[in-house]
C-alpha cells in the first residue's frame, strides 16, 4: 500500500472542499461552509495496479486575514492549487501558494485546478492566464465539482504524477 | 660591460625559466608550489589555516571509510571534556545551559506529575482490602509500601498505537490491543493528530521542548511522543502512569535507530514499517483494574440468612447434643438403669437398655436436664437391679416400715433401726427373705430401741402423780362442775390422755379409779348413793372427752378422819395397773 498526502490550497470559496466531497463522497452541496483549520479525507485509487491511499488535506482558504499554516504543507506528495475561474484574483493567491509549496515541499507535485468550469461563461480569467501557468510548467486542469467535470481525472492525474516522480 | 651585464641578466632569466622547468620535470612542482610549501613550513599559522579546511573533510572521509570509528573518538572527546571542565567548568555549563535547563524542567515536571498522579490514585484507593493487601505484600516482599502503591495505583489500558510520519502525517504502522480498534479510520486519525499537533505548535508558539504530548478525548487519552522523523501516538483508556512516557520515548528512539533511513526517505510505501511491530507491541500495556462490582445485596442477604440459620442450627445442635450427652451420662449413672445403646432417629435420640421398675423415671431425669420428651425416646426393658440403692428401695417398698424405722443395706444385709411395733417387726421378719439381694435382716437396732422403752408399769407410774394430784370439790347436794372446775377438768383430761398415749399390750392396760368421797354425817347410805352418782356423772364427762369407758372405774369412799387427804363431797383419782378382770 502506497500512501500519499495531497493538500488542497487556494483562496477562500474556490471549491476545495466541494472538489474533495465530489471525489470522495460523490456529493455536491450548494451550501457554502467555510473550512476552519484543516479537514482530512481519504480515498484509495488504483494507479497502474497499485493501491494508492490518498490522504486529502482540505486546508482553509487563504485570504488577507488567514494565511495557510506552512506545516500543513510539509510532507505532502501532491498539491492542488485551486483557482476560481470566476475570480481572477484567486490566480494571484494561487501563485503565491505555489511559491510557498515550492519552499516547504519542493518535491510536491503541483497541479492547478481552474474550478467552476460549469459556469465558464462567467469566468473572468483569460486563456492567457491559463497559458501563463502552463508555461511555468504546471499542469492545469479545468474542473467543476458541481457538474462533476474532470474531478476524478484530476485526482487520478496527480496520483499518476506523484507515483512517477 | 653593459652588454655582458645585459646578457648575463638575460641568461640569468633564461636559466631561471629553464631551472624552473627542470624543477617541475624532477619534482612535479613549480616555483609557486614550492613557495606555498615553504610558507607552510615557515609559517605554522598559515599551515594550520590550510589544514583546518581539510581536516573536517578528512575525518568525515575516514569515518565513512571506517578508517576510524566513533568509538575510537569517544576517549578523545571524553578526555577533552574532562580537561575543559577541570580548567573552567563555567564554559561547558554555559554551552549546556540551553539544553540542560529545559531537560531538567521537563524531568522535574514529569516527576511532579508522576507524584501527583500517584497521590491521586492512592487517595482514590483509600483504605481498602486491596490496600491492606499491599501493606502485607510490602511486609513480606521487602519492597517499600510506596513502591507497592506506585506499582498498583494506575489502572489503564493502551488500546491502539500509531506510528505516524512526522512531516506528512501519514500513518506508517498501527497496532491495537486485539479488541475493536478505538480509532476506526486510523489513516485519517493519524493525519488529524498530525494536523492538530501542527496547529497547536504553531498557534501557541510553544517552545520546541514543550511539544503537544497529550490530548484528552472522552474517556481516552492520546499520548503523543515525537521523534525527529516519526510520531508515536497511543490511545490510552484510563490513566497511564507517568512511567509510560518513558516507554514511549524509548520506543520512538528504537524505531528511529532502526529505521531512520526509511523515515528520512519516505515516499509513501508503508510496508517497510511493519518491522516496527515489536516496538509498537511493547507499548500495548494494561493494568487490570479490580472492577467495582455492584454489591449483590440479595446474595449477601441470602448468604447472611443462610449463615445465620446454619449458625443457629449448629448452636441448637451443639446445645442439644450437650444436653443429650449430660442426660446420657446421668442415665448411665442412675441406679437401676442400664443404657446399652443410644441412637439418633427421626430427630430423636433413642435410648435403649434396661430399667428396674423402682429406678427413677427417665422422663423425670430428662426434665432435670431440660430435655423435652419430644427429643428423646426410651426403649427400656424391665429387670431387677441388684444395686444397693435398688435393693434398699425394694425393701422399703415391700416392708413399708413406719416412720420411726429406718432401713439401710450393705453387703446383702438389711439393717433396721428405730422404734417399731412388734407387729411390723414380725411382718418384716417374715417377708425380708422375699427381697432379692437381702440375705439377712438385722434388727439389732430395733431390739435395742425396744429395751430402752419404758414398761407399761413404769409409764403408768410416771404419769400417776400428775393424775392423782387432781381432785374436784362439789358444793352441797350438786353433781355438776362449776365453770372454774371445767377448765381444771380439761387439764385433767390432757393428763389422762398422756397416760393412754402409749402402746399398751392388751393384757396390761392401766385404769383410772374415780373415787367420790362422802361422810357418815346424816344419812350415810344416801350420802354414799349421792357420791356414787357424782362419780358416774364425772365418768360421763370423761367419756365425752374421749376417754374409753373400759378404763374408768367409779368408787365411793367415806371420810372417817378429819385429817383425811380429801375433803367431803370431792372426787379424787387413783391409777391402777392391773388386768381388767382383776379390777
Amino acid at each position: 500500500m502506497i500512501k500519499k498526502k495531497i493538500v488542497m490550497l487556494g483562496s477562500f470559496a474556490v471549491g476545495k472542499t466541494s472538489l474533495i466531497q465530489r471525489f470522495v463522497n460523490s456529493m455536491f452541496s450548494e451550501k457554502y461552509q467555510t473550512t476552519i483549520g484543516v479537514k482530512i479525507d481519504q480515498k484509495t485509487v488504483i494507479i497502474d495496479n497499485t493501491d494508492v491511499n490518498l490522504l486529502l488535506w482540505d486546508i482553509h482558504g487563504e485570504d488577507d486575514y488567514q494565511k495557510v499554516n506552512p506545516t500543513y504543507i510539509m510532507g505532502s506528495s501532491g498539491c492542488f492549487i485551486v483557482i476560481d475561474g470566476t475570480r481572477s484574483a484567486t490566480i494571484t493567491i494561487g501563485n503565491e501558494l505555489i511559491e510557498t509549496v515550492k519552499k516547504i515541499a519542493p518535491n510536491s507535485v503541483v497541479v492547478v485546478l481552474i474550478n467552476k468550469s460549469d459556469i465558464k461563461e462567467e469566468w473572468d480569467i483569460t486563456n492567457e492566464d491559463i497559458d501563463d501557468l502552463r508555461n511555468k510548467g504546471y499542469e492545469v486542469i479545468e474542473t467543476s465539482a458541481k457538474a462533476n467535470e474532470a474531478v476524478e481525472f484530476a485526482f487520478n492525474r496527480i496520483s499518476q504524477l506523484m507515483l512517477n516522480k | 660591460m653593459s652588454q655582458s651585464g645585459k646578457n648575463s641578466g638575460i641568461f640569468s632569466s633564461m636559466s631561471e625559466v629553464k631551472l624552473n622547468e627542470l624543477r617541475k620535470m624532477i619534482l612535479g612542482l613549480d616555483t609557486e608550489d614550492l613557495r606555498r610549501l615553504a610558507l607552510f613550513v615557515n609559517d605554522p599559522e598559515a599551515f594550520a589555516e590550510e589544514i583546518s579546511e581539510l581536516l573536517p573533510v578528512s575525518i568525515k572521509l575516514m569515518l565513512d571509510k571506517d578508517k576510524i570509528s566513533y568509538t575510537a573518538l569517544i576517549p578523545i572527546v571524553e578526555s577533552a571534556l574532562k580537561d575543559s571542565i577541570k580548567r573552567d567548568p563555567k564554559t561547558i555549563a554555559d554551552i549546556l545551559f540551553p539544553i540542560m535547563m529545559p531537560a531538567i524542567r521537563k524531568a522535574v515536571s514529569e516527576d511532579l506529575k508522576k507524584m501527583i498522579d500517584s497521590l491521586n490514585s492512592t487517595l482514590e484507593n483509600g483504605f481498602s482490602p486491596k490496600r491492606l493487601g499491599w501493606r502485607f505484600k510490602a511486609m513480606f516482599s521487602g519492597m517499600s509500601y510506596a513502591e507497592i502503591v506506585l506499582s498498583n495505583a494506575y489502572i489503564f489500558r493502551v488500546r491502539q498505537v500509531f506510528l505516524i510520519h512526522k512531516q506528512s502525517g501519514i500513518l506508517l504502522n498501527e497496532i491495537s490491543d486485539g479488541e475493536d480498534s478505538v480509532a476506526k479510520d486510523a489513516d485519517m486519525v493519524s493525519s488529524m493528530l498530525s494536523a492538530i499537533k501542527d496547529f497547536v505548535q504553531d498557534s501557541f508558539k510553544v517552545e520546541q521542548n514543550n511539544e503537544l504530548d497529550t490530548i484528552k478525548v472522552g474517556q481516552f487519552n492520546i499520548w503523543i511522543e515525537q521523534g525527529p522523523g516519526a510520531i508515536l501516538a497511543t490511545i490510552v483508556e484510563g490513566n497511564a502512569p507517568s512511567g509510560f512516557r518513558t516507554i514511549l520515548k524509548e520506543t520512538v528512539e528504537r524505531i528511529h535507530l532502526k529505521q531512520s533511513y526509511e523515515l528520512g526517505h519516505f515516499k509513501g510505501d508503508v510496508e517497510i514499517f511493519k518491522k516496527s511491530d515489536p516496538y509498537l507491541q511493547s507499548c500495548i500495556l494494561s493494568e487490570q483494574k479490580e472492577k467495582k462490582q455492584k454489591k449483590p445485596v440479595i446474595i449477601i442477604l441470602l448468604f447472611v440468612a443462610i449463615f445465620g440459620f446454619a449458625s443457629y442450627w449448629a448452636y441448637l445442635s451443639i446445645e442439644r447434643s450437650l444436653r443429650i450427652d449430660k442426660l446420657d451420662t446421668a442415665l448411665r449413672g442412675e441406679p437401676g438403669i442400664i443404657i446399652t445403646d443410644d441412637d439418633n432417629a427421626n430427630s430423636k435420640t433413642v435410648f435403649e437398655g434396661l430399667r428396674d421398675p423402682l429406678a427413677a423415671d427417665p422422663t423425670y431425669i430428662s426434665k432435670l436436664y431440660n430435655v423435652d420428651t419430644s427429643e428423646v425416646e426410651f426403649v427400656l426393658k424391665p429387670f431387677i437391679s441388684l444395686e444397693d440403692e435398688l435393693i434398699l428401695k425394694r425393701a422399703n417398698y415391700l416392708l413399708q416400715p413406719p416412720n420411726s424405722v429406718i432401713l439401710s443395706y450393705e453387703d446383702g444385709v438389711l439393717f433396721a433401726i428405730g422404734e417399731s411395733t412388734a407387729e411390723w417387726l414380725n411382718k418384716a421378719l417374715r417377708e425380708y427373705s422375699y427381697i432379692y439381694g437381702v440375705n439377712k435382716f438385722n434388727i439389732d437396732g430395733i431390739a435395742k430401741s425396744g429395751n430402752d422403752k419404758p414398761s407399761v408399769k413404769t409409764h403408768v407410774e410416771s404419769k400417776r402423780p400428775s393424775i392423782e394430784n387432781f381432785y374436784f370439790i362439789f358444793k352441797y347436794n350438786t353433781i355438776e362442775l362449776s365453770e372454774t372446775q371445767k377448765i381444771k377438768f380439761n387439764s385433767f383430761i390432757d393428763e389422762v390422755e398422756n397416760v393412754y398415749n402409749f402402746d399398751f399390750s392388751q393384757d396390761s392396760v392401766p385404769v383410772i379409779i374415780v373415787l367420790a368421797h362422802t361422810s357418815y354425817e346424816g344419812n350415810a347410805i344416801a350420802n354414799k348413793k349421792f357420791a356414787f352418782e357424782r362419780a358416774h356423772q364425772f365418768i360421763n364427762l370423761m367419756i365425752e372427752a374421749g376417754i374409753p369407758l373400759e378404763v374408768l372405774v367409779p368408787k365411793t369412799d367415806y371420810i372417817e378422819d378429819i385429817d383425811d387427804a380429801y375433803p367431803v363431797r370431792s372426787i379424787s383419782f387413783k391409777v391402777a395397773y392391773s388386768k381388767p378382770e382383776e379390777l
